[in-house]
């Protein structure tokens, strides 16, 4: 998709300063689930997650903002490309970002709290990328949908939260188990299961609705 | 009563209500949340026949506050209704008389 | 007019949450809260599949008055998942011991009734364009109902699960289902009467547009 390179060439700004976001999400949940220098078990789990989709959430934000400065939204959506397709651009432009955020996000985490998350390196990543493509597909969609609303800041979180909360949920779950100390291999699948259903689901809504919701 | 909706009103007004209504919502979510003090979670589910005596709860009351909540919820969002209507309606009426007196003309 | 319905259907409701008190084999008198409980969160189930319907119908096939029937569906699940969400902590304290246990069943139903609340402010400071987003959350909404039912099938929580209302005895399955039925009459008065509202609303704007003019 030629909106995904362009999309991607763009972003540096936005990588950057994402990236600084979440690590310093990192840092305070850090402070808040340590106690007396132990992290409280399981925290770890939570905190990727957690630091993850507030910067998703900013990345959302910000990257159909850009857009909007030079009505360049519009001018795509009279392009004779297929709506789906500019969705999907899109989207891939997010999941990227996203996938470095992690990156970062796991490598901080994994170093402060010593970690084992790579025993179990296979299924960690599935989770990590079934949760974010659940969370980038309707925050896409939402996002897209806000971006030409006075208000867009305020409700983005306000609309995907609600929504995305199971896929986060899941994969909080399915990391811990994977991080407890006897992990439980069957449990793990099991969520991952689920966020994959879960984004059947979502993609499905998403690129289905994607085109009535954009038409004005 | 009816002039908080009034839309013609000046927006302190408003805002002074709202601000109010929003000290009240507050003060009860912090009273609330003071009666809620509750034992730690029992880690095993306990029928409430086994239950030692000092650990139940009286039942009663609990099912007439959900009772009434019933209908103070019903009761609450039809007298919300008939005042948003009563002001929708004074609106049309406004309306259709002014368009009355234009088409006269 | 308004008032008369609501006032036939009030007085079908009352004798009704009255009647059912006394004829019951009892585990304890608070179960009896299932009474209040049960039909709210399928008034709500309800209501959401309303909306979700119309919105579907609002974004595929452009009518407008779909619109207004999903806004008006929205609210009304909202104050019925407002009542299931409190009648159910009320119960929770007495026979769990706690005001709130974070089970799959009652997460999944405070994200839900989230969503909705999240479509009611949606549509009042969204400004120009929310209609179709709202749809489109409203469409999201309805497909986490089925997540919601059989949650409690799939996982063990501390909730009854999805099999208890089909095998009620009958002393007990009697008065639920005429409480399930009064809630209905509710629903279909509040429903009726919100949407009556909204279409108020929309002849007011469109005389508005008109006659402003000058």
């Amino acid at each position: 998709m030629r909106k995904d390179i362009r999309v991607e060439s763009r972003s540096r700004e936005m990588l950057y300063t994402t990236t600084f976001f979440a690590a310093s999400c990192v840092l305070v949940f850090s402070f808040a689930f340590v106690r007396s220098g132990r992290p409280v078990e399981g925290a770890e789990a939570g905190i990727i997650w957690v630091a993850l989709a507030y910067a998703g959430q900013l990345a959302l934000g910000r990257a159909f903002e850009r857009e909007l400065h030079q009505d360049a939204l519009r001018g795509l959506l009279m392009a004779p490309v297929e709506r789906a397709a500019i969705f999907v651009g899109k989207l891939l432009g997010i999941m990227l970002l996203m996938g470095v955020v992690e990156a970062v996000v796991v490598f901080f985490v994994a170093v402060f709290f010593s970690t084992a998350f790579f025993d179990y390196g296979l299924l960690f990543i599935s989770l990590l990328v079934t949760g974010t493509i659940g969370f980038a597909c309707v925050g896409a969609l939402f996002a897209a949908m806000l971006a030409r609303s006075q208000s867009r800041a305020v409700l983005l979180p306000v609309l995907l939260y609600p929504i995305t909360v199971p896929v986060l949920i899941a994969g909080v779950n399915g990391t811990l188990s994977l991080i407890q100390p006897e992990p439980n291999l069957d449990l793990a699948r099991f969520w991952l299961a689920l966020i994959a259903f879960f984004d059947v689901v979502f993609m499905t809504l998403a690129l289905w609705t994607f085109e009535p919701l954009m038409t004005e | 009563m009816f002039w908080f909706w009034n839309r013609v009103n000046g927006i302190p007004v408003r805002t002074s209500n709202f601000v109010a209504l929003l000290v009240v919502v507050v003060f009860l979510m912090f009273s609330v949340s003071a009666l809620a003090i509750q034992p730690p979670p029992v880690e095993e589910f306990v029928p409430i026949g086994e239950l030692p005596e000092e650990d139940r709860l009286p039942a009663a009351p609990f099912l007439v506050s959900a009772y009434s909540l019933v209908w103070i919820f019903a009761f609450g969002y039809f007298w919300m209704l008939s005042r948003r209507l009563s002001v929708v309606e004074r609106e049309l009426n406004d309306l259709t008389k002014r368009a009355g007196l234009e088409s006269e003309r | 007019m308004a008032l008369l319905v609501v006032a036939a259907a009030m007085f079908a409701a009352a004798p009704i949450f009255i009647a059912y008190a006394p004829n019951e084999a009892t585990m304890g008198l608070v179960y009896k809260i299932v009474y209040f409980h049960v039909p709210a969160w399928f008034m709500m189930f309800l209501a959401i599949f309303v909306c979700g319907i119309s919105s579907g119908i609002y974004l595929f096939k452009e009518r407008v008055s779909a619109d207004r029937l999903a806004y008006s569906a929205a609210e009304v699940a909202v104050l019925f998942g407002a009542i299931g969400l409190t009648t159910g902590p009320l119960w929770a304290r007495v026979s769990w011991g706690v005001w709130w246990p974070w089970d799959v069943r009652t997460t999944l139903a405070l994200i839900l009734e989230m969503t909705f609340v999240a479509y009611l402010l949606l549509r009042k400071y969204g400004g120009p364009g929310s209609e179709k987003l709202s749809a489109g959350l409203a469409l999201f909404g309805m497909f986490n109902v089925p997540f919601v039912y059989v949650s409690v099938n799939v996982w063990r929580t501390l909730h009854p699960q999805t099999t208890v209302v089909p095998q009620l005895p009958s002393a007990m399955a009697g008065p639920l289902w005429w409480c399930v039925v009064a809630y209905l009459l509710l629903f279909i008065v509040m429903l009726g009467g919100r949407r009556r509202l909204e279409e108020q609303r929309a002849t007011v704007e469109r005389l508005r547009l008109v006659y402003d003019e000058d």
